[in-house]
């Protein structure tokens, strides 16, 4: 419940309230017959005791509309300054990685000088550590801009598996390097209605756990089908697996099994929180099947209608 | 030789791109605020401008308005280079006809350098 729902539901509550008092004791006012000559007069009373009742529960309900007003004002500047401190901050947060990142591009090009072999080494290194810095801080915004609920939803007609193949396609150098067997199952499916870029989002985070965390030479396989209310994805892997005492943790914000952080030191323990939550936020469920030391498999589903619009600060970030 | 005015108020970020377009054939004139840029824009009839949105003195958004205003700037194409991603800002330069809205930390100077290139058909 809001805080605006909240505070018009105190103030009618309370002109309900105030509403019965005042009924009660317009009906105990018998006891003025014992004052009273006429019972005309008796009438005359309790019809102007009636009439101060609905006066009073009007202002009341008046006075509810009015401070709920003003505070849904307060709460929409809130919201519109929060979202400014994010956009703020975010460009503040990368302006040094940018310089960091341009100054070794041109380091690394040779422009400035031909490298040694271990000064080239170096450069790398920075370059690398500069990016991680850059990917930290915007998995960071986008965990801002969900919590704040600041980010915009834009559904329009989406083909998954083309999305789908351009993500696999994004992570066709690391599957070579490790000599993964990739199979992904997509039938001629209807297209679904949804957000392109939360979609990509979702599967660029899945599928960058499984590649990961996949060992050298393993398999991974993701298969799409669509009912008639849903589309499912699930992505398949043969890795190292989340150990069964820590599942229930794993859509928790920066968590990282002992077991992840074990084969990949510099992941954030942000990719599944982001992706289980935009999952949530659109109508969907996201859930996964583990066994350590045999691999995972992550599902999602997604409504293929009424994925519902919403007006934001900004869009999530793709990695 | 085609011509451009970068708008920037980092400094080292506006000698990188400088020397970048520079080496890529382009007759660079840089200016560090909005004001600077719009002067130099009248007075250089640039190709293009690459321009940033936070600045002091005058932000890239009020040069762009008063750019789109002019006789001389109306049709100059604008690719904004910004950190600043919140899409009201991306829509309301959309709406004064900037050819592109890139996000500094997602660019490589190679690829705004393509980008700048590519506008012009280089």
């Amino acid at each position: 419940m809001t805080v605006r729902e909240k505070v018009f539901l105190g103030f009618g509550g309370m002109a309900v309230i105030m509403f019965v008092l005042i009924l009660y004791i317009f009906q105990s006012l018998n006891v003025l017959k014992l004052f009273v000559e006429e019972d005309r007069d008796i009438l005359l009373i309790q019809h102007n005791i009636l009439l101060v009742a609905i006066l009073v529960v009007s202002i009341a309900v008046g006075i509810a509309i009015g401070v709920t007003r003003i505070i849904s004002k307060e709460l929409q500047e809130m919201e519109e300054q929060k979202g400014e401190f994010v956009a703020l901050a975010s460009h503040q947060l990368r302006t040094p990685p940018t310089i960091v990142k341009y100054d070794s591009e041109y380091l690394l090009s040779g422009e400035a000088g031909k490298l040694t072999r271990t000064q080239k080494k170096y450069v790398e290194e920075i370059a690398h550590a500069n990016q991680r810095m850059v990917d930290i801080i915007r998995a960071l915004l986008n965990v801002s801009r969900m919590e704040m609920g600041t980010y915009s939803i834009r559904p329009e007609e989406v083909d998954v598996c083309a999305i789908l193949k351009s993500v696999v396609g994004e992570f066709r150098p690391a599957v070579k390097a490790k000599q993964l067997k990739v199979t992904a199952t997509c039938a001629k499916i209807p297209t679904i209605q949804a957000d392109p870029r939360l979609v990509r989002i979702v599967l660029q985070s899945l599928i960058a756990n499984a590649v990961k965390y996949t060992p050298a030479k393993g398999r991974m396989s993701i298969d799409v089908h669509v009912t008639e209310s849903e589309a499912f994805i699930e992505i398949r892997d043969t890795g190292f697996g989340i150990p069964y005492d820590v599942q229930d943790k794993i859509f928790t914000k920066m968590f990282r099994a002992d077991n992840a952080r074990l084969h990949d030191p510099e992941g954030t323990g942000l990719g599944l929180y982001i992706a289980h939550s935009i999952i949530e936020r659109v109508g969907g469920k996201m859930w996964f099947e583990s066994t350590e030391g045999k691999g995972s498999t992550f599902y999602f589903s997604l409504p293929r209608k009424g994925m519902k619009e919403r007006e934001g600060k900004t869009q999530l970030a793709l990695s | 030789m085609k011509s451009i005015v970068i708008i920037e108020d980092e400094e080292t970020l506006l000698r990188m791109l400088s020397e970048k377009l520079s080496r890529e054939g382009f007759k660079v004139w840089k200016a560090l605020n909005g004001e600077e840029g719009l002067h130099m824009i009248q007075t250089k009839h640039p190709d293009i401008i690459l321009l940033d949105i936070i600045m002091p003195r005058m932000d890239g958004m009020t040069m762009l308005k008063t750019l789109r205003q002019s006789e001389w700037g109306k049709d100059i194409p604008v690719i904004i280079l910004s950190n600043l991603s919140d899409d009201k800002r991306v829509a309301e330069s959309m709406e004064h006809g900037v050819y592109d809205y890139l996000i500094k930390t997602d660019w490589s100077l190679e690829e705004v350098a393509k980008k700048v290139k590519g506008k012009l058909g280089l």
